[in-house]
């Protein structure tokens, strides 16, 4: 033996082989216990990490849930193996908590869910407490993700509460999970304006804004002969934590730049011709057959120039006019 | 303007004028550039606070959302293991500075150089940075001192092909930031494959006579660790 014990002849010895209860050993409750502790070990392991791990994750309260839903998850399957070693018959308990099981699954079938949900959102981490979402049609500003649902207050200030399981299995729009993002204006002016020096204007107005990013570089350009205008479309790039600031004051000051520069924003327009007998001449028609002098176009742009009703309803037509600046008209 | 001061003080030349009087038991910063209105501020202090004006990280303003500092400058070729250096401009931030009980606070940032942001690398995963575009210069370039200030920027190309570089993104945690006749930074600029590079800022002044600046963003000053930027997304 030279000094040293061999586990197998102490287990085999009679102290561990004689039955002390039915045909259950000392040796079998030796096995029970060890199996016990280091099922203990394993689950004092797994939730001590897995609260390192979700520390930052998810709140306090939660990460105590799970950690402690861990630990005993874990403890109760090695008690499950080791209770065959008590000649304990686990056909009866599996078949009765397979019942209590389905009973308790239906009945908690929406909260297993949620938590389930809850789970997956703090590992993949969709939305963080601060963020703008849309999650379906509901604009919110999380301020809690919990275990269960996550709470959200929207730009009303109007406390939201949203089940996990609906936020993990639908759209979520994140408008800040991205470092910058971009918007874009439609930016309208007449047809007389010059539109190359309207994009300059703009373009000068953008760099000269700080939040307006170098890069991606802003676009602006002609983007439509459309009936009352010419429409520009400006699109330009700015961190996320500011969009919405840069968003709403951008547009005045283009707006105030191109007045400045005499430019102007177009009104509807709408020219009727009623000319039944002549034909739609627009020459005989247009404002020009008014003897005073034209007014200025922005009087005009405001005011659809109509003419008096002459002879049968159904012979008149539609068609824009771009004011007395039109080349041969006016 | 740069340098140390004990309060009440102040300070007034062509462009600015700072000051921090008394006022009964309280302590008035003011602020006035010219032609510019005037910025005031209430402290609550000791006469044994001291103030410092001095440049720093250029990242603050107009407000703070980044920490990274993007230089961006004509596109240059540099050899396969080549090692230069070139001088860059960067603007400057001023701080006003005061320290109370061992602790320090800024009252103030102001600048005299127009600001602009940018996206470095793609706008899921990169980084806003304060932009800045400058020329090259073969040794430090004249500069305001309230405006611009020099980088000494030595690059290594440590790949086996040119490599064309026209950016530099620099991390403003551990800028290190000195003040004599001109404004400067040091740094490294080590280009590690096609696509990345790592910067990283050199603690060492340019000349005996430049100052170290009082840093606003603090890291661990663990000496044998420098904080280094990876440049994953290109240069």
């Amino acid at each position: 033996m030279d000094g040293t014990i061999n586990s197998t002849i102490i287990f085999e010895s009679p102290i561990f082989t004689a039955p002390v209860y039915g045909t259950t050993t000392m040796g079998d409750i030796l096995w029970f216990f060890i199996i016990l502790v280091i099922a203990v070990i394993i689950a004092k392991l797994v939730s001590l990490n897995l609260s390192r791990f979700l520390k930052d994750r998810v709140r306090k309260n939660d990460l105590n849930l799970i950690s402690k839903a861990a630990y005993w998850v874990i403890f109760s399957i090695g008690f499950l193996i080791a209770l065959p070693y008590l000649e304990v018959d686990l056909s009866g308990i599996l078949v009765a908590g397979g019942v209590v099981g389905i009973i308790i699954g239906f009945a908690a079938q929406s909260v297993v869910a949620n938590l389930i949900s809850g789970i997956f959102l703090i590992f993949e981490q969709p939305l963080k407490i601060g963020e703008n979402v849309l999650i379906e049609d509901t604009h919110i500003i999380v301020e809690d993700i919990r275990i269960f649902s996550t709470i959200g207050k929207t730009f009303d200030g109007i406390y939201v509460r949203i089940p996990n399981e609906k936020i993990f299995t639908t759209t979520i729009t994140n408008y800040v999970a991205n470092t910058a993002r971009r918007f874009e204006y439609n930016v309208e002016i007449r047809y007389q304006d010059d539109a190359a020096r309207a994009i300059k204007i703009i373009e000068a107005l953008i760099e000269e804004e700080p939040f307006c990013l170098k890069n991606p570089g802003p676009s602006v350009y002609v983007d439509e002969l459309a009936s009352d205008g010419v429409i520009i479309k400006t699109r330009m790039w700015a961190p996320s934590e500011v969009w919405w600031d840069i968003r709403t004051t951008m547009l005045w000051k283009i707006k105030s730049a191109l007045e400045a520069d005499g430019m102007e924003i177009p009104f509807p327009q709408r020219t009727v011709w009623i000319n039944p007998d002549v034909g739609d001449k627009p020459q005989t028609t247009l404002p020009s057959t008014h003897q005073t002098k034209p007014a200025p176009q922005k009087d005009r742009c405001c005011k659809p120039s109509v003419q008096p009703h002459i002879g049968r309803k159904d012979q008149y037509s539609t068609t824009p006019y771009n004011g007395p600046d039109e080349p041969g008209k006016g | 303007m740069y340098g140390r001061y004990e309060i009440p003080f102040e300070y007034s030349d062509d462009t600015i004028s700072l000051s921090i009087t008394e006022d009964g038991d309280f302590f008035r910063y003011t602020r006035q550039i010219t032609d510019d209105r005037s910025v005031q501020k209430t402290l609550l202090t000791s006469q044994n606070a001291v103030v410092t004006v001095n440049p720093i990280e250029p990242v603050n303003l107009p407000k703070n959302i980044t920490q990274y500092l993007e230089i961006e400058f004509p596109p240059l070729l540099i050899e396969p293991d080549g090692k230069k250096v070139i001088y860059l401009l960067f603007p400057i931030e001023i701080g006003v500075i005061v320290f109370g009980n061992k602790k320090m606070e800024a009252v103030d940032i102001f600048s005299f150089c127009p600001q602009k942001y940018s996206l470095y690398g793609p706008s899921g995963g990169g980084v806003i940075t304060k932009y800045y575009a400058s020329d090259i210069f073969s040794s430090p370039p004249e500069s305001d001192r309230y405006c611009t200030g020099v980088l000494r920027l030595e690059i290594h190309n440590k790949t086996l092909e040119w490599a064309n570089i026209g950016r530099t993104v620099l991390d403003g945690y551990s800028m290190k930031i000195y003040y004599g006749p001109y404004v400067s930074m040091l740094a490294h600029m080590r280009i590690l494959t096609p696509t990345t590079a790592e910067t990283e800022f050199i603690r060492n002044p340019t000349a005996s006579e430049f100052q170290k600046a009082v840093e606003v963003y603090h890291t661990l000053n663990i000496p044998s660790i420098n904080r280094t930027f990876l440049m994953e997304w290109g240069y």
